[in-house]
């Protein structure tokens, strides 16, 4: 197994970024972006066509980042992948050194560039999750055996913006009776909504709390507009608007973001999502102290 | 029933070309329904292909519905015995009609869109997918497979806010469209069945959906049963 599960399973405090696969077959960048972060955190998601965006796999993205030696997280979304797909990835991903994955029930394609595709959803986020558990258990979804099986660490998402906010922690539950050992939040920032889910969830799991730099006050718009499940609050849209420097402004609040969740006794780490700006991601670490 | 939409008139000329001379059949039941295949939509199409030019051989509107073929089939048989009919009616009437007379040529006059529940004149929503394996009793009357465009059983995802789909962000839609699983949840709170929600439902076997086309056959001794 990889540090990522060692440091959560030692309650250690962790660092995870998302790492944007390219939208063509610029891996210099992603190789570039991966060495740039790696002394600063403990593992890289690689996203799965996210927002339904078509890009480069998240498991070809995975292996490059493991090449540099960034320990990855494969994500899978139930959204393209049906039950057959999902297993070969998982066996896929035990040959390509990668050692954690994050199921994710998937953005619709109807959010993303090709809004023609027809969505999957063979399976939802809850049972990929006990799919991939009853994998490691030796056995696919049929039943058949597999000789020897993957070994492999598995995450999972919640979101404590969403509501009903007591049918998140529920969904959290079934999670981890599922199988899953971590939880990567969506983004916060709204620090008291994430501990009031936390105190809804009654099983013990490892708490990662998602943490988004903004550039700006547009991308903020944006992305309360057309991305679903964040919102950035008014309070933060004023502030980047009214700094001299939004993206350092960007910056700064997500530091603060990371000051106040490290405090927090249930939070096990910090996930950073920066949308193709893992750039920021050193600033945030360095400037909150959490390395 | 099965709701349906009428083919844009374009359409209709492109396909028709080159024919000269066309039946028309609708339905009275679902098609009439969604205004695409009933007395009045027969007559308005048969006379805008006249305007342009097309002899209209028959004009029929079935009641029974095409699909059910021990009542309808008599109806279809008063279609000429060959040439172009085009169906305003669904895909599965359009198709038993070639069951009757293999020798038409099939035109669709409309799509077929949903399976779904008429609210009143005009207004109609979907409300099951044929799934095969019905599980209403566990979600309080309410599909998710149907209505939750993520299909997820275990829900709501974590797109639902304020009980709004997160889907809405979609240029594509139009309104605001409510998550499944807020109404479900509502639901279940208000007949006191919330504790339902407490087990994890399982992934669905497609099994028998996958398997094309599917039919069901009945043996004499099981129609018996059933009750003829």
């Amino acid at each position: 197994m990889g540090r990522l599960s060692e440091k959560l399973e030692n309650n250690e405090f962790v660092v995870t970024a998302e790492i944007t696969p390219p939208k063509g077959i610029d891996i210099g960048r992603t190789r570039n972006v991966a060495m740039q972060l790696k002394e600063y955190i403990d593992a890289a998601n690689a996203t799965d066509n996210q927002r339904g965006i078509v890009r480069m796999s998240s498991m070809a993205t995975c292996h490059i980042l493991a090449e540099v030696g960034v320990e990855p997280i494969m994500q899978i979304a139930c959204t393209h992948r049906n039950r057959i797909a999902i297993q070969s990835c998982v066996l896929g991903a035990h040959a390509l050194n990668i050692p954690n994955l994050l199921i994710v029930t998937g953005d619709h394609v109807l959010l993303g560039d090709n809004p023609e595709a027809k969505a999957v959803y063979d399976v939802d986020s809850i049972q990929a999750i006990q799919l991939v558990k009853h994998m490691c258990d030796g056995y696919d979804s049929a039943g058949n055996e597999l000789h020897p099986p993957p070994r492999i660490y598995v995450g999972a998402t919640a979101n404590p913006l969403a509501d009903p906010l007591e049918l998140q922690a529920l969904r959290v539950e079934k999670k981890v009776e599922a199988g899953a050992k971590f939880i990567q939040t969506q983004v916060v920032f709204d620090v008291s909504q994430l501990i009031e889910l936390l105190d809804l969830v009654e099983v013990p799991v490892h708490w990662l709390a998602g943490i988004m730099p903004l550039r700006s006050a547009k991308s903020a718009r944006f992305i309360n507009k057309r991305i679903p499940g964040i919102e950035v609050p008014d309070h933060i849209i004023t502030r980047l608007e009214g700094a001299k420097k939004p993206a350092e402004e960007g910056v700064q609040i997500a530091i603060e973001l990371c000051q106040e969740l490290k405090n927090i006794k249930k939070i096990s780490g910090i996930h950073i999502m920066t949308i193709a700006w893992e750039e920021s991601v050193p600033l945030i670490i360095q400037g909150a102290n959490l390395r | 029933m099965i709701i349906t939409e009428p083919k844009p008139f374009e359409d209709i000329l492109e396909m028709l070309a080159d024919v000269d001379e066309v039946s028309i059949i609708g339905c009275g039941r679902c098609a009439a329904a969604s205004l695409t295949g009933g007395e009045k939509q027969v007559l308005q199409m048969a006379d805008k292909l006249r305007a342009h030019g097309k002899t209209i051989v028959a004009e029929i509107v079935s009641d029974p519905a095409i699909c059910y073929l021990p009542r309808s089939k008599e109806v279809i048989e008063r279609l000429p015995k060959n040439g172009a009919v085009l169906v305003l009616a669904c895909g599965a009437g359009a198709q038993s009609i070639l069951e009757v007379n293999p020798e038409l040529l099939i035109f669709p006059g409309t799509n077929s869109r949903f399976l779904g529940m008429t609210a009143q004149v005009g207004e109609y929503h979907e409300k099951c997918t044929l799934c095969g394996d019905c599980l209403l009793h566990l979600t309080g009357g309410i599909c998710p497979l149907t209505r939750c465009p993520k299909n997820v059983l275990n829900g709501p995802c974590g797109d639902c806010v304020d009980g709004k789909c997160g889907i809405s962000s979609s240029p594509f839609i139009k309104e605001e469209i409510d998550c499944v699983w807020a109404l479900i949840y509502d639901r279940l709170k208000k007949i006191g069945k919330t504790e339902i929600l407490s087990q994890t439902l399982p992934s669905r076997n497609w099994a028998a959906k996958t398997y094309k086309p599917q039919s069901i056959e009945l043996s004499e001794e099981e129609i018996k049963q059933r009750g003829r």
